[in-house]
């Protein structure tokens, strides 16, 4: 079998300045490899453009239904490729997790398993009322593999996430807002342009500067907060002295 | 049990056909009832439990997505036709299809 990454995302833009990662991948848009994207043209784009948001959204009826079992089946007898590609896709996701942007997942119809992974490394879920979430590795006799169990305890709480993640259940958009998972449902096929809305109203009222920051800020630690609010200082008064008035 | 008169099932009937145009892109006049989802509207299997969610909210149903998820293993909604008729069990029965396998 071929393992070599399947880059599945398509680079566009929308808004003022609000990068787009759009998912791609037939109808179920499923993610065939960890290494979903290439990261150094991620960087350059990025760079290139130095957008204010970035929203990741699914091409067509779906966010994404996860990875493609057929794929992982093929791993059987060589789980430690797998691990090394699920570590290197992970890379992918942190990154996206630590960008000094406003970043929005806008999420229509299924949004399962890897698909929800990368959903959970955006700073928001935006769902329209019709979409549906879930992990469904536990079906499989597998776990979530691509940070899931990391990032949905530290979202919606470890006794949330474990109901969702060992129950393999599928939720309603609803459900998923109720639990957290998601910040705000939207009308159908109405997510996208929700997103563009929250990254344009958040942005407009701070500078880049600004929002790198407070990312750096976030970064933290939750123990000895003496440094972290040094640090707070320093960046407040380096932002005083960059003021309009 | 619910009862579901014809005013109900003419409401459930229009709302399935509405749903189905809408995420297949086709017109409602296009949609007969023997047309198949999958292989003639090139929908798939999740588009039932979307719709179902909708029934769920629009008539206030006591209905759960593992139930639904239950019954259609067993009953699978093929056409437009089944599709359909299972909609009316799920307003009439709600939680109670199960019992329905």
């Amino acid at each position: 079998m071929n393992r070599e990454p399947s880059p599945m995302v398509e680079y566009d833009t929308a808004g003022e300045n609000i990068g787009v990662l759009r998912l791609h991948n037939g109808r179920d848009n499923l993610v065939d490899h960890a290494v979903f994207l290439d990261l150094t043209e991620l960087k350059q784009w990025l760079q290139q453009y130095s957008f204010q948001g970035l929203i990741i959204t699914g091409n067509g009826r779906n966010f994404s239904k996860g990875a493609n079992v057929e794929r992982i089946k093929g791993y059987k007898d060589c789980p430690e490729i797998l691990e090394e590609e699920l570590n290197e896709g992970k890379k992918i996701l942190s990154y996206i997790e630590e960008l000094p942007l406003i970043t929005v997942a806008a999420i229509e119809g299924a949004c399962f398993g890897a698909g929800l992974e990368i959903a959970l490394s955006c700073n928001y879920r935006l769902a329209s009322e019709s979409a549906l979430f879930s992990f469904p590795e536990v079906t499989l006799g597998l776990l979530p593999g691509f940070g899931g169990t990391i990032r949905l305890p530290k979202l919606i709480g470890q006794r949330a996430a474990k109901k969702l993640i060992l129950s393999g259940d599928m939720i309603s958009a609803q459900e998923a807002l109720r639990l957290g998972l998601v910040d705000e449902t939207t009308g159908k096929k109405e997510a996208f342009l929700k997103a563009v809305e929250l990254v344009e109203g958040l942005a407009r009222r701070c500078s880049a500067r600004q929002m790198e920051c407070f990312d750096h800020m976030m970064d933290q630690p939750g123990s000895d907060y003496w440094p972290v609010y040094e640090k707070e200082s320093r960046y407040f008064g380096e932002l005083i002295k960059a003021m309009d008035i | 049990m619910k009862l579901l008169n014809e005013e109900t099932k003419k409401e459930i009937k229009d709302m399935v056909y509405s749903f189905l145009a809408d995420e297949c892109e086709v017109s409602i006049s296009e949609l007969k009832e023997d047309l198949s989802v999958i292989d003639d509207l090139d929908g798939d299997s999740l588009m039932f439990v979307e719709m179902i969610e909708q029934l769920k909210k629009k008539y206030s149903l006591n209905i759960q997505m593992q139930n639904i998820g239950k019954y259609l293993l067993k009953n699978p909604a093929n056409t437009i036709k089944e599709v359909v008729e299972t909609a009316y069990l799920v307003y009439e029965k709600e939680n109670d299809i199960v019992e329905a396998l």
